[in-house]
C-alpha cells in the first residue's frame, strides 16, 4: 500500500486484482445494478490511488479498509439517487453464476467465510436484521428507517446496536 | 445546536458504525469520538462486524472493462510527477486522464441543436492570466444551473453551480475537441447541491464539451452536449 501511495501503478493493479471482485460485489449488492457498481468501484479505487483516503494498518486489514471505502462511496451514490429506488438482487442466482469447479482455494475460503457471516446475520431476530440491512446495504439513515418502518427513532437505534452486538458475539473469531 | 450529552452520542454508535447517520450528524459524532475514549473503543469493537458484513455478499465478477478504464487513468496519472498528482486531488480525475481516445468524428455532429443559454463570453475575473469562459448550455437538457471554465495556461478550472443530477445510472462526461478529433475525458456527478469543481487539462483543446452518458462513461459521445466551452 505504501507503494501505491508513492504512485506505483503496478502495486495498485495488484491490489485491484486481489480485491476488485469483493469491492464490485459489495457495490453491486448495494446499488443493485452493474453500471452503478462500476462507477462506485471506480470512484473508490481512484480515491485510494489519489491518496485522498489513507490506509492506516492499525485500523484493520487492507481488504476490510478497501471495502469500507467502497461502502462509503456506495452510500454517497445511494443518497444521491433521486428516487432512492432499491433493487432486490437475487443473491442465490448470482452465487450460482460462478461454477464451483472454477473456485480457487482462496475463493473457496472466502465463500465459506461469507456463508458463516450470512448465517450469523440470518440468526438475528427479523426486526433487527431488517434494520441492519436497510442501513448497511440500503444506505438509509436511521431516521429514514424509522419513517419507513413506522417506529420511534430510539427503537431503530436500539435494534441496530443490539444486532451489532449479537453479530459480534456470534461471529467471534470469524471477524477481524 | 445544543451540546449533546455523552449518552446521546453513545446511542448513535450502532448507527454510526452502520453508516446510517446523516452526514452532519456523522461529523458531529466524529468530533465527539476524537475526544471520547470509551465511544472510540466501542466503535472499534463493532467495526469488525460491518467489515464482516461487507464480505458476506454473493460474489459477482466485475467486467474487464472496469479494470481497463481504471488502469488507463492510473497509468496516465502515474506518468505525472507525484507532487502534481497529489495536488490535483480527488475529482480531478475527470481531467481526461483516461486514454484519450481520438475519435475521428465530425464536429458538426456535436453542434448544439438548441442552444438557449449563456452566450459565449470572455468574462473578466479569475486573476492575472486567467480567462473565464461561460458555458453554452442546452437548456432543454439542463434547465437550471450555470457553468464556467477558468483557463490559465494548460489547465482549466471547471465550476458548476445548481446543476441537476443526471438521471439514475447516468453521469456527465467530458470531451475535448482538437480540430475534428474528439478526445474522451472523465465522468462526474455534481454534489447534492448541484455544485462541482475540478481542474481539467485544456492544453490544445479548441472546445470542451459535456454530455450525459451511462455510468462508467462512453468511448465516444452518444448525444448532444449539455454544455460546451470555446477555449
Amino acid at each position: 500500500m505504501q507503494l501505491v501511495q508513492r504512485g506505483d501503478a503496478r502495486a495498485f493493479e495488484a491490489i485491484y486484482d486481489r480485491h476488485g471482485s469483493a469491492a464490485f460485489s459489495l457495490a453491486y449488492r448495494m446499488a443493485g445494478n452493474r453500471a452503478a457498481a462500476e462507477d462506485i468501484v471506480q470512484e473508490a479505487f481512484l480515491s485510494v490511488w489519489r491518496s485522498s483516503v489513507r490506509y492506516l494498518p492499525e485500523r484493520g486489514n487492507l481488504r476490510s479498509w478497501l471495502l469500507s471505502v467502497v461502502h462509503n462511496r456506495a452510500i454517497d451514490w445511494l443518497r444521491r439517487s433521486v428516487a432512492q429506488t432499491r433493487h432486490q438482487v437475487d443473491a442465490e442466482g448470482i452465487e450460482e453464476r460462478k461454477a464451483a469447479p472454477e473456485l480457487t482455494d482462496v475463493e473457496a475460503v472466502r465463500r465459506d467465510e461469507a456463508r458463516t457471516i450470512r448465517s450469523a446475520m440470518e440468526g438475528l431476530p427479523a426486526d433487527q436484521l431488517r434494520v441492519v440491512e436497510l442501513a448497511y446495504f440500503g444506505g438509509f439513515t436511521h431516521s429514514q428507517i424509522a419513517d419507513m418502518l413506522d417506529m420511534p427513532l430510539g427503537t431503530v437505534k436500539g435494534r441496530m446496536r443490539l444486532a451489532l452486538d449479537k453479530m459480534r458475539d456470534g461471529l467471534g473469531g470469524a471477524v477481524a | 445546536m445544543n451540546a449533546r450529552s455523552h449518552e446521546e452520542y453513545k446511542d448513535n454508535i450502532g448507527a454510526y458504525v452502520l453508516g446510517a447517520l446523516p452526514e452532519l450528524e456523522a461529523e458531529l459524532f466524529e468530533r465527539h469520538l476524537a475526544g471520547c475514549e470509551s465511544c472510540r473503543a466501542e466503535v472499534e469493537d463493532l467495526r469488525p462486524v460491518t467489515a464482516a458484513m461487507a464480505r458476506s455478499v454473493p460474489q459477482v465478477e466485475p467486467p474487464p472493462s472496469l479494470k481497463d478504464s481504471l488502469m488507463a487513468t492510473v497509468n496516465a496519472e502515474a506518468a505525472v510527477p507525484t507532487g502534481r498528482r497529489e495536488r490535483r486531488g480527488f475529482g480531478a480525475w475527470i481531467a481526461g486522464l483516461q486514454p484519450r481516445m481520438a475519435v475521428a468524428m465530425a464536429a458538426a455532429v456535436l453542434v448544439l441543436g438548441v442552444v438557449v443559454g449563456v452566450a459565449v463570453d470572455k468574462l473578466a475575473g479569475g486573476g492575472a492570466g486567467t480567462t473565464t469562459v461561460a458555458a453554452q448550455i442546452d437548456r432543454k437538457q439542463m434547465p437550471t444551473g450555470e457553468a464556467s471554465l477558468a483557463v490559465k495556461g494548460q489547465t482549466g478550472k471547471l465550476e458548476l453551480k445548481g446543476a441537476p443530477q443526471p438521471p439514475a445510472g447516468r453521469v456527465y462526461q467530458l470531451w475535448y475537441q482538437h480540430g475534428k478529433a474528439i478526445e474522451r475525458g472523465g465522468t462526474f456527478r455534481p454534489r447534492s447541491d448541484g455544485s462541482y469543481d475540478a481542474d481539467i487539462p485544456v492544453a490544445g483543446a479548441d472546445r470542451v464539451m459535456v454530455t450525459i452518458e451511462r455510468a462508467g462513461g462512453a468511448p465516444a459521445p452518444t448525444g448532444r452536449p449539455v454544455m460546451q466551452f470555446t477555449v
